[in-house]
């Protein structure tokens, strides 16, 4: 009885130990020299649309056509004269309305990503990423890499270059690298033609 | 009236004027928080950033970013604005971290050169610089802070945007005499310090996100504004240097969108 007790509070005490670990190794996370970027300040915009845009980078959440349209309705070229400022004026406001919606939308997805499913598909250079590589995790496509995260594992630093873009091949998993939401990422990508 | 009685007063008295609104709730949401002279003079400042032909000034910012923890870290840059218009606009951005960005739109196309990595990524984009901010901003997703201010239209509409406005009274800033106003929309409070005389310019301005959590602020403060500066069109071209490495803007959002832009020739 007391050695299936003791091997109780050694099962227990291993599990603790791991658990703490494993926080531990997730509260060091961060951005460059440990904090994170993201913020709806960093746009700096005294439209509210724009900031919430900013600060949702790791949204997950493909296509938006209401921004699109959004977009294409505010093309028009506006020299200031006061029926144009009208029209901008209304579209502002409708614009306003979609963007709420989808700014609401976008903080929820991002809430999601962050805190119930980790860190949804951007790592930051918190090596979160080189862990999971290391570990084998599949990378899905559009997964967003920091640049110090993906030099920190023994992938390739030069590219391979098909057609117009250049491609990195690490593990079984090929990126390009781009901007994203103002930052240089790696983003893991459908292998090139003829790969 | 006994003891008992006489408590029981007194605790209804306190609970009758603990819950009678205050003066200033009713006021809140009447027009006469608005001022129009700083609704003027914001207005002012817009309008004549947006109809001077040339401009160059240097602003000071930074920016508050809240961690897990709630904490706020502040970020921060020195950028140099160059400004022909219609169509022409560099900016060059050194980050407090040592990195360094170079913006540049010439009419044509839209060009993001990171120096601290040697990567530039360029995209076709016809039109004016309102165009190219937008385009920027809303379809690659990509932060370009006080690009609103340099805009020929304004940031928000503010005859409808604006919930309150205060005029805060003279305020030096720089050595310059300025009018300290701010405001109220539903989702940010902004606050301006804007050149008194004919040159209505900020000096300093501080944006606050009142809806995200923690309230984080940007901030900025400029210099050296020259509305008079001769500004060669080899400042607006880009040449890769060598060994830069092209790669791509790829916004969360709009993937598709850009994709069919770049087809479109970005119109």
């Amino acid at each position: 009885m007391s050695k299936l007790k003791s091997t109780f509070i050694i099962a227990i005490s291993i599990l603790v130990i791991a658990t703490l670990s494993i926080d531990y190794a997730y509260s060091r996370g961060g951005g460059g020299g440990g904090a994170s970027r993201s913020s709806p300040a960093r746009s700096g915009s005294m439209n509210n649309n724009r900031a919430n845009r900013t600060s949702s980078q790791t949204s997950t959440r493909q296509g938006s056509s209401n921004r699109s349209q959004n977009q294409s309705s505010r093309q028009d070229n506006r020299q200031g004269n006061s029926g144009d400022r009208q029209d901008y004026r209304d579209d502002a406001r409708e614009d306003r309305q979609d963007h709420a919606d989808n700014a609401r939308e976008d903080r929820q997805d991002h809430y999601d990503d962050n805190y119930r499913y980790g860190h949804g598909h951007y790592y930051n250079d918190n090596n979160e990423w080189a862990r999971a590589f290391a570990a084998g995790a599949i990378v899905a496509a559009g997964t967003a890499v920091a640049v110090s995260a993906f030099q920190s594992t023994d992938c390739p630093s030069s590219q391979t270059m098909v057609g117009d873009v250049g491609y990195y091949q690490c593990g079984s998993t090929w990126y390009t690298k781009d901007y994203q939401s103002g930052d240089v990422v790696y983003i893991a990508s459908a292998p090139p033609a003829g790969y | 009236m006994t003891l008992l009685t006489r408590f029981a007063y007194i605790v209804f008295l306190f609970i009758a004027l603990g819950i009678t609104p205050p003066n200033s709730i009713s006021q809140e949401t009447g027009s006469q928080n608005i001022d129009s002279e700083s609704i003027t003079d914001l207005q002012k400042m817009f309008d004549f950033i947006g109809e001077s032909e040339t401009i160059s000034v240097t602003a000071e910012s930074n920016y508050d970013a809240r961690q897990k923890s709630g904490q706020l870290i502040e970020f921060g840059a020195i950028s140099k604005w160059y400004i022909k218009r219609p169509n022409h606009v560099r900016v060059d951005i050194y980050n407090r971290d040592g990195t360094e960005r170079s913006f540049y739109f010439d009419g044509n196309s839209i060009t993001l050169y990171d120096k601290s990595q040697n990567v530039y990524a360029s995209v076709i984009k016809k039109g004016n610089l309102d165009q190219a901010f937008d385009y920027y901003m809303d379809v690659l997703d990509m932060p370009m802070p006080l690009a609103e201010l340099f805009s020929e239209k304004h940031p928000f509409d503010i005859n409808k945007s604006v919930i309150s406005s205060m005029n805060l009274g003279e305020s030096k800033i720089n050595g310059f005499a300025c009018n300290d106003v701010a405001f109220r929309t539903e989702e940010v409070d902004l606050q301006v310090w804007i050149e008194q005389g004919k040159k209505p310019l900020p000096q300093r301005l501080v944006i606050t996100y009142k809806e995200s959590p923690g309230n984080p602020q940007y901030r900025a403060r400029f210099s050296d504004w020259n509305l008079s500066p001769k500004l060669n069109n080899s400042l607006f071209e880009f040449k890769p240097p060598k060994e830069a490495e092209k790669i791509q803007f790829t916004p969360v959002t709009n993937k598709d969108q850009i994709t069919e832009d770049k087809n479109k020739g970005g119109q």
